[in-house]
């Protein structure tokens, strides 16, 4: 635990993810997070980016599935680390990317659960 | 653990190489080797063999008689197979037995047989929606646990006392079973077993992504589940391979060649009188576009719209457009009475607003309308429960049974007089209510409970958004006329479990009518025209919109909401009913001359009216109509391209106006969805067609309907998906639809059209893998282009069909087309000399 400049407030670190795959993956990335014990998950649909396979567009209007999706969780090494480990083989057969960080939160205990403390 | 998230992966990808198949109520159409798309046709169709065991290409048999008709040109064939250095080819099939023969299939090994037949009990039981009178417990904890407390009590499976001790959650069985298999191999050892039920393991794929799907809620499945059953059945019965389905006939070298053949006789005819419409001057047709119609009529791009469109601009100054059936709108609609809203909009999309049916009328109409709606409901649960109960079944039989069998005579020797009756007798006992569709948003009452808690209505400013959007996707942005009809669709159909497969793909198989009415509403709403206005689209005081519904078995229009039409243009409404009455008799006629089973008096006015509404109510009809089938292009541009065309019902028309597109971002939308809807119509036609087994539904004379969810044959089977033989055969052996590759037609410049497909892998993958073929029509020059897979454009020969040279096995590049001369022919030269390839100038 880092106490910031303000003492009132402590920096609890974590590890943050950041998944990006097509939309048609979100029930998958979901159930992974769900499952792994992310406390829950910010979720942002129809984005724009340049990959291996050249720009992709970030709306189209009437397909929700060919769309590109970003999903941030939070979590302990632990949870993040059964997350990247459903995600490795994911991405050999289809695209995405992941990108994982340090990352401190306020409230901790908003992003582990009780039998998941870090 | 990690190896569990991992594990849950490796199912994933496995699960990626089966299409999903939805359940009866919301059929939609679907490519079978979905899961094959990202490789070239050839690739997909022999993946598709070894898995699936089926079949990838037009029989022998459908090719000689498709080359006995005419449908294959041998002109055609011969260039074709000079061109792939396979000569032989132009003489089509050999005998019986010889190459490309049809093989009988072979049986599945005994222990992968046994294993089948006890999941297959499994997985009928757990997976019910609604059909069995005896629903099987536990279903809440989910299928390998509910099977896990159940199995011990089966006495058909050996070795029971082993259940208790196998691991207790679903993944965790899996992972026990695939132990010993090396990480990198266990996609396709679970591939295996996934492949070795397809149509079940398809649906499972569905559900467990179905989040709103109440079903799944109350008995929750994952392909997980499925496994895990699966491994412990093996285990208990001693199977532990992974399955070896038997492949599929080995489609013989040509095969290919025959069906480019056939795809491109047809489409030759097509090109040609595109590059004639395209060549007419088409400024010139635009000058005579720019008068006001008496009516614009927006009707879905189904196929079975342009038979109606095309018979209905014969009768008068009308305008009709095509768009995709859902009117822009991502919404879920709950009927009046309902008490769920399903999803009406193409399944790329989830609704994103839910629009609700609501009552018109005084009070005590609306009350009578629901006394009758409860009495009705009563009677069918009691009814329900009385043929199903053990001990009431027999009584209600003796009770009843002579007047059922009155229904039932009655029923099959006037089938269309009954229908009427019913619908009168319904009418009497609970009256017709005028509903409309409430699209404002509506926020619940905080006492409100919570089931009826959901913001119901879309925000004003999305429906601006969405209005704006319609309109200008389907080209219609000035010149409105004084009655604007967007018209949806739906199928009349009785005792026919793929009822919902002859309604509206771009509803998720629902009928396109309140898609229709709600945007009518939205349009209708001062407040949103003067938004409009302000965004460049000016709707005039006078236009009034209105919502229809085609049903595409009779070809009636129904109007609704009309009193604002009848009143502000008295003299447009009466004269469209009429004229619709009119393209519905000459529409009826010209489909009854295909349709099986009519007379030749049956296909002229009046009479064909009559015998389309006679297979509308007819319970023993397995064919009221043939839906989409025949489908094979799709034309993406001003109704003046197609509008002298009598395209027989097979091309999905979508409106475009590429001049008010700049960036291309309107064709991105049709090509990105609507186009890809077609794509999955298309392939579906397509393999249920050439393979009705594997990849159809089999015959319906032998299916069974099974948890109100999908159909079987005889008392069990794998589930049955894609379409039953007759929606494609016109007997037995003797095929209907004709098995083609989607041809898309863009009357756009070429470079906004590469540049759209750059940008979207989708379509790179649709066009480069010859899943569909692109022909595109400048516009400004009135040049047609066709590309080959590897991106390459070259222009169309009015004589030699342009074929697709990046095939598998024709490596080398592909030179600059525009500047190519004809290929010179390979072997003896030609007797004919073909003409210089086409270019034509506006």
């Amino acid at each position: 635990m880092t106490p910031s400049p303000d003492s009132d407030i402590v920096y609890a670190p974590l590890k943050k993810i950041d998944i990006v795959v097509p939309g048609e993956r979100e029930s998958f990335v979901r159930d992974l997070l769900d499952r792994a014990g992310a406390t829950g998950y910010t979720l942002v649909r129809d984005i724009a980016g340049m990959g291996h396979h050249g720009f992709h567009e970030g709306r189209l209007l009437f397909n929700d599935r060919a769309s590109l999706i970003m999903i941030m969780a939070v979590g302990s090494e632990a949870v993040i680390h059964k997350v990247a480990s459903g995600l490795r083989p994911l991405f050999e057969k289809s695209s995405g990317v992941m990108f994982i960080s340090d990352t401190h939160v306020v409230r901790l205990e908003h992003f582990v659960r009780a039998e998941d403390e870090v | 653990m990690p190896e569990i998230a991992a594990l849950s992966a490796r199912i994933e990808n496995a699960a990626a190489r089966l299409a999903p198949a939805w359940p009866l109520d919301r059929m939609i159409a679907v490519n079978p080797l979905q899961g094959f798309e990202d490789r070239p046709f050839e690739a997909a169709v022999a993946e598709g063999a070894a898995l699936f065991g089926g079949n990838g290409y037009p029989t022998p048999d459908a090719v000689r008689d498709a080359l006995a008709s005419g449908a294959i040109d041998r002109q055609v064939l011969s260039g074709l197979a000079r061109r792939h250095g396979r000569t032989d080819a132009v003489d089509g099939p050999g005998v019986v037995g010889g190459p490309g023969a049809e093989a009988a299939p072979a049986d599945a090994d005994p222990g992968t047989e046994a294993v089948n037949r006890h999941l297959v009990a499994w997985l009928t039981a757990f997976l019910d929606e609604g059909q069995a009178a005896w629903p099987m417990p536990g279903r809440d904890k989910g299928f390998y646990t509910a099977w896990r407390r159940l199995a011990p009590h089966d006495r058909g499976l050996p070795g029971r006392s082993r259940i208790a001790g196998l691991p207790p959650d679903a993944l965790g069985m899996v992972q026990s079973f695939l132990d010993a298999v090396p990480d990198t191999e266990r996609e396709g050892v679970i591939l295996a077993h996934l492949a070795a039920l397809p149509g079940w393991s398809s649906f499972i794929r569905w559900r467990s992504g179905a989040r709103d799907r109440a079903w799944q809620a109350a008995a929750p499945i994952t392909l997980a589940d499925y496994l895990a059953v699966r491994f412990a059945i093996a285990r208990l019965l001693d199977v532990p391979e992974p399955p070896e389905m038997p492949a599929g006939p080995a489609p013989g070298a040509d095969a290919p060649i025959w069906l480019e053949a056939w795809e491109e006789t047809w489409r030759r005819d097509l090109t040609h009188r595109i590059a004639d419409a395209a060549g007419a001057t088409p400024e010139a047709k635009r000058d005579s576009d720019a008068a006001r119609p008496a009516a614009q009529l927006v009707f879905c791009i189904d196929v079975r719209s342009e038979v109606l469109r095309r018979h209905l601009e014969a009768t008068g100054a009308y305008e009709t457009f095509g768009f995709a059936g859902f009117f822009g709108l991502p919404i879920a609609f709950r009927p009046h009475g309902a008490e769920e809203a399903h999803a009406s909009c193409p399944v790329l999309l989830d609704p994103r607003f839910e629009v609700d049916d609501l009552p018109m009328g005084d009070t005590e109409t609306i009350a009578a309308e629901r006394r009758g709606r409860a009495r009705l409901g009563g009677l069918k649960a009691l009814s329900r429960t009385l043929k199903a109960s053990v001990a009431g079944a027999f009584a209600f039989v003796e009770a009843t049974g002579l007047a059922y069998a009155g229904t039932l005579v009655a029923r099959t020797l006037m089938p269309r007089g009954f229908e009427d009756r019913v619908k009168k007798l319904r009418n009497s006992l609970q009256p017709a209510l005028e509903t409309r569709p409430q699209v404002d948003m509506t926020v619940p009452p905080l006492e409100a409970p919570p089931a009826d808690a959901a913001i119901v209505g879309i925000a004003e400013a999305e429906q601006v958004a969405a209005a704006e959007a319609a309109l200008t996707v389907m080209g219609l942005t000035s010149t409105f006329a004084p009655v604007v009809v967007l018209c949806g669709h739906g199928a009349e159909t009785v005792n026919n479990p793929f009822a919902a497969g002859l309604d509206c793909g771009a509803c998720g198989g629902h009928q396109g009518g309140p898609n229709a009415r709600a945007l009518a509403a939205i349009l209708e709403k001062p407040s949103v025209r003067s938004q409009l206005a302000a965004r460049g689209i000016a709707i005039p005081a006078d236009t009034v919109f209105l919502g229809a519904e085609h049903n595409t078995t009779t070809d009636a229009v129904t109007l609704y909401g009309t009193s604002a039409a009848e009143t502000r243009h008295p003299d447009v409404l009466p004269r469209l009913r009429a004229d619709l009455d009119r393209a519905r008799r000459a529409a009826a006629a010209e489909r009854a001359a295909r349709l099986p089973g009519a007379a030749p008096a049956d296909a002229v006015t009046p009479d064909a009216a009559e015998h389309v509404a006679g297979r509308a109510a007819d319970w023993a009809q397995v064919r009221p109509e043939w839906g989409l089938a025949r489908n094979g292009a799709f034309i993406v541009g001003a109704r003046a391209l197609t509008r002298d065309m009598d395209l027989e019902g097979r091309a999905f028309l979508h409106s475009y106006d590429w001049r008010g597109d700049g960036e291309g971002k309107a064709l991105e939308v049709i090509l990105t969805a609507p186009m890809v809807v077609a794509q999955w119509i298309n392939t579906q036609y397509y393999f249920s067609t050439v393979d009705p087994v594997a990849y159809g539904a089999g015959s319906k004379v032998t299916q069974t309907v099974v948890g109100a969810l999908g159909v079987v044959q005889g008392n069990g089977s794998d589930l049955m998906t894609g379409l039953p033989m007759q929606s494609v055969h016109a007997a037995a052996g003797r095929g209907y639809h004709e098995p083609m590759r989607l041809l898309t037609v863009v009357e756009a410049p070429r470079e906004r059209v590469e540049a759209v497909i750059a940008r979207n892998p989708v379509l790179r993958t649709l066009f480069g893998n010859g899943w569909v073929a692109l022909l595109v029509v400048d516009p400004e020059t009135g040049r047609l282009s066709r590309r080959a897979r590897d991106g390459a454009w070259y222009a169309p020969d009015r004589e030699t069909p342009p074929g697709d040279r990046s095939v598998p096995g024709e490596a080398g590049p592909i030179e600059e087309p525009e500047r190519r001369a004809p290929a010179p022919a390979a072997g003896p030269a030609p007797t004919h000399t073909p003409e210089p390839a086409l270019e034509i100038a506006s």
